[in-house]
C-alpha cells in the first residue's frame, strides 16, 4: 500500500475527515466501475458504492494494515453489492434451472440506449450486461473481478473472502454459464 | 468430450495464473485437442467482451457526497485513536470534558469582562467573548490599549460620557490558561479538505487571542460615530502589521462581507480551495483566517467600516443577519507570524512588516494586482501544496513603504 495511504489512514483516525476525502477519491472510480456491472444500474451503484466507503470509513480502526486498503475496501462494496442483489434476485441460475423453469431479469433497454453512443458498442453492452445479470451473484462478481478489472486469483480471493481454487472454479462455471446464455440470446 | 477439470485448464491459461508445469500441460492439451482450441478461442472472445465494456464513473461530486454524509449522519470511526496516549489510566473522555471545562471558564470570563469593558449593553448582548489566555507581554506591538470611548447610552442617543480607560479582566476566571498549541496529527496544519468536515476544534485553534487589556476593543456598530472611526484610525497607524480579531456567528457569511470589502478596494482576494469548498456548506462552523499586505491604515479602516455598515444593514433586516459585534484589534506577534508562515509555507522572517513610514503629504495610489490570502484553519487547514497559496506567494511583491501588514481571524463563536 502506499505510505501516504497509510498516513491519510492515520489522519483520519486523528479526526481528519479531509483526508478521506483524498481516499474517497482515489479509489471511487474503479470500486464504482465494479459494482455498478454487479448491480446494473447507476442509482444502486451510487449507494452501495457510498455506503461502502462510509462503513470503511466508521471501520477503520479494523484495518490491520495486512492487506491493502483497496482490497479491504473492495471487499467491503463487492460484499455490499452482492448481499443487495441476493435480496433483489429474480435470476435463477442456469444450473438450478435445469428443470426448464427459469426466471430471467428482463434487462433494462433505457439504460443502454444513449444517444450519441456508436449503436453497436451500446448494443453490445447491453447484451453482455444482460447476460451478466443472469448471473447467480456470486459468479458475476468472479467475472466482474477477473474479466473486467483485470485482478488476479489471488486479490479475488481475498476480496470474496474464499480460497483461490474456489475463485478457479467459479470462474469456470461462471464463464461457461455465461457463454450459454449469450449463445441463447445470440441464437433468439 | 473434454472433462471438467481440462475446460477449468483452459480458463486458467486465458487468465494468465497457471504454474509453469500447468501451462505445458494446458499446450500439450491445446496442441491435441481441435475442441480445446475452439473452447479457448471462445473463452478469449468472451473474456475479451467483457474486458471491452466501457467503464462507469461515479458523478462529479460523489466524493463531496460522501463527505457531506458522514457530517449528516454525524458519523466517525469507531475506536478512534485518541490524539495522545491516555497517561497514568486516565480515560480519554476525561481529557475532552476537562478540555470543555476550560473553554467554559474561558468564554464565561471573556462573557463578563465583555459585559464589563462595554457599558451600555442592556440588552446583555456584548461583545462576543473572545476567549482570552494570559501570555507573556512579548513581541506586543501595540504599546497600550488607547483610552476607550464609553458606549454613548442606547443605540439612537444618549450622551457622551468622558473616555475612559478598559478596566483590567478581574472578571476573567482566575487560572484560565494558555490553550495548548493547535497542532495537527504530525505538528502540521491539518490538509484541507473538500467540504463537510466537523466543527472547529480547540486543539486545532491558531493566532490565539492576546491579553485582551493590550487590545483594543471596537463596536462595530458604534464605528458610524465619528469619535470611534477616528480612534480606529489612530490605532491603525501607531503600527505596521495588525491581527484583527472578529468573533463572528457564521464563519462563511462573516467571510462573505469581507471579501466585498478588498474587492471594494481592489484587492483580488484568493481563496483557497478547502475555504472555497467550505463555503458550500455555511451551516458547518469554520474558523477563517484572512491575510493581506501592502495596505495603508486609512483603506484599512474603510474597509472595517465597510464591513462594519454591511453588517448593520444585514442585522437590520427582519431574519436578522449582523454576524459581528465587536472588533479586536491587536499587533500581530512574532507567534502571529510563525502560524501564518505555517499556512503559507513561508519562512517567518520574510513576513515582517514593511519598513519605512508613509509619506503623508503625498497621497498612495494603491498599486494594482494586490492580493490577499483567504484559508480555512479550524476544523480543516489548507491543502498541502495548496496551488492557491502557492499562487499567493508567488505573486507578492514587495510592499509600499509604511503599509500595513493585517492578519484578519474570523472565529466562530458558539450560539
Amino acid at each position: 500500500m502506499r505510505a501516504d495511504s497509510y498516513h491519510l489512514i492515520a489522519e483520519c483516525l486523528d479526526g481528519d475527515t479531509a483526508a478521506f476525502g483524498e481516499l474517497v477519491r482515489r479509489y471511487q472510480d474503479r470500486l464504482y466501475n465494479t459494482v455498478y456491472r454487479l448491480v446494473d444500474n447507476p442509482e444502486d451503484a451510487h449507494d452501495v458504492v457510498q455506503e461502502a466507503f462510509l462503513n470503511a470509513y466508521q471501520s477503520l480502526d479494523s484495518f490491520k494494515g495486512d492487506s491493502r486498503f483497496f482490497t479491504w475496501l473492495y471487499r467491503i462494496a463487492v460484499n455490499t453489492a452482492i448481499s443487495q442483489k441476493r435480496k433483489h434476485r429474480a435470476v435463477v441460475s442456469i444450473d438450478q434451472g435445469r428443470s426448464g423453469e427459469m426466471s430471467l431479469e428482463p434487462p433494462d433497454e433505457s439504460e443502454y440506449s444513449r444517444p450519441g453512443e456508436a449503436m453497436e458498442r451500446a448494443e453490445e453492452e447491453r447484451r453482455i450486461q444482460a447476460a451478466l445479470n443472469r448471473l447467480s451473484p456470486e459468479h458475476r462478481a468472479v467475472l466482474v473481478l477477473k474479466d473486467i478489472e483485470g485482478h488476479k486469483y489471488e486479490m479475488i480471493a481475498e476480496i470474496l473472502g474464499v480460497p483461490i481454487g474456489t475463485v478457479r472454479s467459479r470462474l469456470h462455471r461462471a464463464r461457461a454459464e455465461l457463454r450459454e446464455i449469450l449463445e441463447r440470446e445470440e441464437n433468439l | 468430450m473434454l472433462t471438467d477439470d481440462l475446460r477449468q485448464l483452459l480458463a486458467s491459461y486465458v487468465d494468465g495464473e497457471l504454474t509453469n508445469r500447468q501451462r505445458k500441460a494446458a499446450l500439450r492439451l491445446l496442441r491435441r485437442s481441435a475442441e480445446a482450441r475452439a473452447l479457448l478461442r471462445q473463452m478469449q472472445e468472451d473474456a475479451e467482451r467483457l474486458r471491452l465494456m466501457p467503464r462507469r464513473t461515479p458523478a462529479p461530486d460523489f466524493t463531496l457526497d460522501v463527505l457531506h454524509t458522514i457530517v449528516e449522519r454525524k458519523l466517525r470511526p469507531r475506536h478512534r485513536r485518541p490524539a495522545r496516549p491516555a497517561a497514568g489510566g486516565i480515560p480519554g473522555w476525561a481529557g475532552l470534558a476537562a478540555a470543555a471545562a476550560v473553554l467554559l471558564v474561558v468564554g464565561f470570563g471573556s462573557y463578563l469582562y465583555f459585559t464589563a469593558a462595554l457599558p451600555g449593553q442592556d440588552d446583555g448582548r456584548a461583545g462576543r467573548p473572545v476567549p482570552k489566555k494570559e501570555r507573556p507581554d512579548g513581541g506586543r506591538q501595540v504599546a497600550d490599549a488607547p483610552p476607550r470611548d464609553t458606549d454613548p447610552g442606547p443605540r439612537g442617543g444618549g450622551k457622551a460620557d468622558p473616555p475612559e480607560r478598559i478596566p483590567p479582566p478581574e472578571a476573567v476566571a482566575s487560572g484560565s490558561k494558555e490553550r495548548d498549541r493547535p497542532k495537527g496529527s504530525a505538528g502540521q496544519p491539518p490538509p484541507a479538505v473538500d467540504a463537510a468536515p466537523p466543527d472547529p476544534l480547540p486543539k486545532l485553534e491558531m493566532f490565539q487571542p492576546g491579553d485582551v487589556k493590550l487590545a483594543a476593543i471596537f463596536r462595530l456598530a458604534e464605528l458610524d460615530q465619528a469619535a470611534q472611526r477616528g480612534r480606529l484610525e489612530k490605532l491603525l497607524r501607531e503600527d505596521r502589521a495588525f491581527r484583527l480579531e472578529l468573533p463572528c456567528k457564521q464563519g462563511v457569511r462573516a467571510f462573505e462581507r469581507w471579501q466585498a470589502a478588498l474587492k471594494a478596494h481592489g484587492i483580488h482576494l484568493i481563496i483557497e480551495e478547502a475555504a472555497r469548498t467550505r463555503m458550500k456548506f455555511p451551516q458547518l462552523r469554520t474558523n477563517f483566517v484572512l491575510y493581506v499586505e501592502d495596505v495603508t491604515a486609512e483603506e484599512l479602516a474603510r474597509m472595517v467600516l465597510q464591513v462594519a455598515e454591511a453588517d448593520r444593514q444585514a442585522g437590520a433586516k427582519p431574519q436578522g443577519g449582523g454576524q459581528f459585534e465587536a472588533l479586536v484589534v491587536q499587533g500581530m506577534t512574532a507567534d502571529d507570524r510563525k502560524e501564518l508562515s505555517k499556512l503559507l509555507k513561508v519562512d517567518a522572517a520574510r513576513l515582517q512588516a514593511p519598513p519605512g513610514k508613509p509619506d503623508r503629504a503625498k497621497p498612495m495610489t494603491p498599486p494594482a494586482g494586490r492580493l490577499a490570502l483567504a484559508l480555512p484553519y479550524n476544523p480543516i487547514g489548507p491543502r498541502p501544496g495548496s496551488p492557491e497559496v502557492k499562487r499567493f506567494r508567488d505573486a507578492r511583491k514587495p510592499p509600499r513603504p509604511g503599509t500595513l501588514q493585517v492578519l484578519l481571524v474570523l472565529r466562530e463563536t458558539p450560539g
